[in-house]
């Protein structure tokens, strides 16, 4: 698997259905790129990929396979890495300030202060990206997304904040969310139940 | 600029001698303390260093200068003097600040609050002994260090907490001068690893606080807001110091939160709570149980009138609702904060219509008190409480989860996404129920009417999206178990399928079986109806009510004051009555043979009209009824009529089905005729040009009033010769901006920054400018009335909404008129 295939079919995996757009949006692909790929993957010979309707695609289960596959290919030795530990640790102390954040915040939308305070969490999380990158390059993705939302909900756009229909920060999250426990080789569920 | 540097004018305030209108240059926070003082309140000594030591400090690369450091010294020394207690040093009780940023316009980004600033190993152990509360004392330090770390150093608190657990729990058993010490060596030593070297005296972290505070100015966030809304880089930020008290200091000592009037219900009674010898955050996150305020018991009584009689005066002075936060010091009351108070939708309504009998606002204010959201929720049906006691007595009640976003629906169970949207697209209300949701679910999520998952809490994926779309969610039904291959789920062995109806009540977090009826409460409904009142002062705004589908909105129409009911879509009446196979074969036969009886076309399909449309007529004798025929052209007919492709050309033609159209007419003339409905019109749907709509009123007679709903924009550019027939016209806006942009409306409203395409505006802005020859309204649906106001803008004073969205939009619109006078 190339890395430009890899990048397309893991955005696919993160988001469990996407457009070709949504996944050139998120990883910084080409567009067109991004369409030859998932096209190949697509195609009755890979059939990684699977067109829903409506320009939506998902994963097969040998789609799946296949993008787990590439990161045990990638991320064997951040696995048994007690710094990329160490780094998600922090990370779940912060998501579950966030998550409480989030909850807090909707449950008082117009409270400035609680939506300050959780955008706050996100700057951290984007210094804390900074600092992993250098393991995880793709990762700079991420905070580049999560900035552009942030300047959207600064400037007004407050459905940037946990929209499902745009790149919010909770979609955002959630997919880095289920990116870093896949780079560690961990169940989602015991953290899905939680957050 | 550089006298400031040493010599120049002073920099640095005693909050009691500064202007408080003055924001500019010294800041909102410190304004309003000056405010509340002038008042003759009493509220803990500050002083603020003004904003142009904001942009001494840019101008001269984050250089503090000699001058304001030396000044703060001198402020703090009154600080000292005032209360009676110590800065940075050990030999009495120590002098803690707040320090806060304070622009003129409060913005993202800046610097928030650091408090109980001034304690070290040294001083802690004072405050113990002033307080007799070392608990008090190390969760003060503590609190401070968790502040210190978040908002200046950027590290982690939580963070912190964790890795000095151990040292934390030595102290609190038992603080002395070597449990203290080892304490902020443990901090230091975390933080110094995260951050670099921290500051340990008390006056090295009061400047760091406010170098935070002015470097906050500069943030990228900060920057971005200004630059937004075109702020001046220049304008800075102020720095506000204020000395705190103790509600663990003295007797009587102890520190709360009250309201001027009940949050919940908006009653004019003190309401709010006080915890005797604690700390205000701890009523906020509600960790030790306060006493109420209002059951203030002898001990309280003369707190509690103290603060009755501050907020009557505050009152008068913010002419609002407020919160205010205080504590007690050695018996003496201070007041902390004073805000506007947050309340719910109901105490919002009830409040502002109170402050307008008492003189207090005028009706305008009360329109800007209330939003469009308190609006939509005051209005939103709920299932009915006897419904809900029966369905419980009866054992319906399935199970109960965790609350996570309100609202009260019932619907066909779906077990999974696809079931959902299904179900949905077949008209069936749905409640997707999932052991827990990911983005995998979302478009299932969307499709139904409410979301319930097995698992999870209040945080969950499901919560979060189910409040972001305004859907109904119960999570973490644990007694539920969900499987997917039996298409069923459980509870406690008794099976419900999917297909079955349960209902979800949101806010309560029950789930139970069958469906609830559902009603707008009623509560509320007197004080409301006065507010959309005023607001329709404003805007001038007369506001039909759709009728599409049942129950029949007449009740509601006639509550929310209508101006009448329209749009009415003959379909819709049709498909409620059941009648839409009679709609379907007349067009069929029809189709087949354009020269077929009158008794397999006019005659079964105008009697199926009088029976569909009767019952609207009959409950609404005196309201006025706009009537839209039905339009074999639209995206429904596709849907519905078989064979739809390869109709006769000419049935699809503006017009074209002159013997169908014959036969609504007659339909629709007999159940006026039946009912003695004399308010009636008939509107033509499709049409595309002014001489279609004449020829239409030509088909229906002399008898009925005649017009048009507007539905593309050749029509609406038709605009002189349609006003000049005078006849009723009415804009499908959804339609409208479907056929110019070739998209749905669903997907334009997405976000806040959808404008209505500049063609359209001025198609719009060309048939309103006819002048009132006639009557010509807007048709606003879903999230259409987003752009009501640039429609109010043009001219328009007649609108059309769902029964639902009629209180939210009179508002929006009253809303809409006071900014464009006051912007």
């Amino acid at each position: 698997m190339t890395e430009e295939e890899f990048l397309a079919l893991n955005s696919v995996y993160l988001k469990k259905i996407a457009t070709g757009r949504a996944v050139a949006q998120a990883t910084g692909l080409p567009e067109a790129v991004v369409g030859e790929v998932l096209a190949g993957a697509e195609s009755e010979s890979a059939g990684a990929v699977v067109d829903v309707g409506g320009g939506m695609l998902m994963l097969s289960e040998d789609g799946v396979r296949a993008v787990l596959g590439g990161y045990e290919a990638r991320y064997a030795d951040c696995r048994v890495d007690p710094a990329v530990e160490d780094w998600y640790q922090r990370f779940e102390t912060l998501n579950k300030q966030f998550l409480e954040g989030v909850t807090a915040w909707q449950q008082d939308v117009g409270d400035m202060a609680k939506m300050d305070r959780l955008l706050k969490l996100v700057e951290r999380q984007i210094r804390a990206l900074a600092s992993i990158s250098e393991r995880i390059p793709r990762y700079e993705a991420y905070a580049g997304r999560f900035s552009h939302a942030i300047d959207q909900v600064d400037t007004g756009a407050t459905n940037y904040l946990v929209s499902p229909d745009v790149d919010s920060i909770h979609n955002i999250w959630f997919e880095f969310h289920e990116d870093i426990l896949t780079v560690l080789g961990r169940p989602r569920d015991v953290a899905e139940s939680a957050g | 600029m550089s006298a400031m540097a040493g010599g120049g004018p002073e920099l640095v305030h005693d909050v009691d001698g500064i202007d408080p209108l003055d924001t500019a240059r010294f800041g909102g926070k410190a304004a309003g303390l000056a405010r509340m003082r002038r008042l003759g309140l009493r509220v803990p000594p500050a002083f603020v260093v003004e904003t142009a030591a904001c942009r001494f400090y840019r101008e001269n690369g984050q250089r503090i200068p000699s001058g304001i450091v030396s000044e703060c010294h001198v402020q703090m020394s009154r600080l000292e003097s005032q209360t009676g207690k110590v800065f940075g040093r050990d030999d009495g009780v120590p002098l803690l600040v707040s320090v806060r940023s304070g622009a003129q316009i409060s913005m993202p980004g800046m610097m928030d609050t650091v408090l109980n600033l001034g304690l070290d190993r040294r001083s802690v152990l004072s405050l113990a002994e002033a307080c007799a509360d070392p608990v008090f004392a190390l969760d003060t330090w503590i609190r401070f260090w968790s502040m210190f770390s978040d908002i200046v150093l950027d590290v982690d608190s939580a963070l912190l907490q964790d890795q000095i657990a151990e040292a934390r729990r030595a102290a609190a058993g038992a603080l002395d001068a070597a449990s203290a010490a080892r304490l902020e060596e443990r901090i230091v030593a975390v933080l110094d690893a995260e951050s670099g070297p921290v500051p340990l005296d008390p006056r090295d972290q009061l400047e760091a606080a406010a170098r935070a505070v002015l470097d906050s100015w500069d943030s990228r966030r900060a920057r971005l807001y200004r630059e937004h809304h075109g702020i001046s880089h220049d304008l800075g930020t102020a720095i506000t110091v204020q000395a705190m008290v103790f509600g663990n200091l003295g007797r009587p000592a102890g520190s709360g939160v009250a309201f001027t009037r009940d949050p919940s219900t908006g009653a004019a009674r003190l309401y709010g709570e006080y915890l005797p010898g604690g700390q205000g955050e701890e009523v906020v996150a509600g960790t030790k149980t306060p006493v109420k305020l209002e059951e203030a018991g002898l001990g309280l009584a003369p707190i509690a009138a103290e603060l009755e009689a501050y907020g009557r005066r505050l009152e008068e002075e913010y002419r609002d609702a407020l919160d205010i936060e205080f504590t007690v010091e050695s018996g003496v009351l201070y007041l902390l904060q004073v805000r506007p108070a947050k309340r719910s939708a109901a105490a919002a309504v009830h409040i502002a219509t109170a402050m307008v009998g008492e003189g207090l606002i005028e009706p305008a204010e009360a329109v800007r008190r209330v939003s469009a959201e308190q609006v939509k929720r005051l209005l939103s049906p709920e299932f009915d409480p006897d419904a809900v006691a029966t369905a419980r007595a009866g054992g319906r009640l399935l199970a109960r989860g965790v609350p996570a976003s309100p609202g009260h629906s019932s619907g066909r169970v779906a077990l999974d996404a696809d079931r959902a949207i299904e179900q949905a697209a077949g008209g069936a209300c749905v409640i997707l129920l999932r052991p827990t949701t990911s983005p995998q679910d979302l478009r299932g999520m969307l499709a139904a009417a409410a979301v319930v998952t097995a698992r999870g809490g209040a945080t969950s994926h499901a919560a979060v999206v189910s409040r972001a779309l305004d859907k109904p969610c119960v999570v973490g039904c644990e007694d539920i178990e969900v499987r997917p291959d039996e298409r069923a789920f459980f509870v406690d062995g008794r099976r419900v399928g999917e297909g079955e109806v349960v209902s979800v009540d949101g806010a309560s977090g029950e789930i139970l079986l069958g469906e609830l009826p559902r009603r707008v409460p009623t509560r509320n409904v007197d004080r409301l109806s006065q507010i959309l009142g005023w607001a329709d002062a404003l805007s001038q705004v007369s506001l039909w009510t759709e009728a599409t589908s049942p129950p029949l909105p007449v009740d509601l129409a006639r509550r929310t004051s209508s101006a009448g009911l329209g749009i009415v879509p003959l379909t819709d009446l049709f498909q409620a009555a059941g009648q839409l196979p009679v709609l379907l074969d007349a067009i069929a036969r029809y189709d087949a043979d354009p020269d077929a009886d009158g008794s397999v076309i006019e005659e079964p399909l105008a009697s199926a009209t009088a029976a569909a449309l009767g019952p609207l007529l009959a409950a609404a004798p005196d309201l006025p009824v706009d009537v839209r025929l039905p339009n074999l052209t639209s995206v429904r007919a596709r849907a519905w009529v078989e064979k739809w492709t390869t109709l006769s050309p000419h049935l699809l033609m503006p017009l074209g089905a002159t013997r169908l159209i014959d036969a609504y007419v007659r339909g629709v003339r007999a159940a006026a005729t039946q009912a003695s409905h004399q308010r009636l019109t008939i509107l033509a749907a499709g049409i595309t040009s002014a001489e279609e709509l004449s020829e239409f009123a030509g088909l229906v007679g002399p008898d009925l009033a005649a017009g048009a709903v507007l539905q593309n924009p050749a029509v609406v550019a038709d605009a002189p010769a349609l006003a000049a027939t005078g006849l009723p016209l009415w804009i499908d806006l959804a339609e409208l901006v479907r056929t110019t942009l070739g998209r749905p409306e669903e997907l334009l409203y997405t976000d806040n920054s959808f404008r209505l395409p500049p063609l359209l505006l001025s198609l719009l802005a060309r048939l309103v400018g006819e002048g009132p020859r006639a009557r010509v309204g807007v048709r606003l649906t879903g999230n259409s009335i987003a752009s009501s106001s640039v429609l109010h803008d043009l001219g328009f004073r007649v609108f059309s909404s769902s029964a639902a969205q009629a209180g939210e939009l009179r508002l929006l619109l009253g809303q809409h008129v006071l900014e464009e006078e006051s912007p």
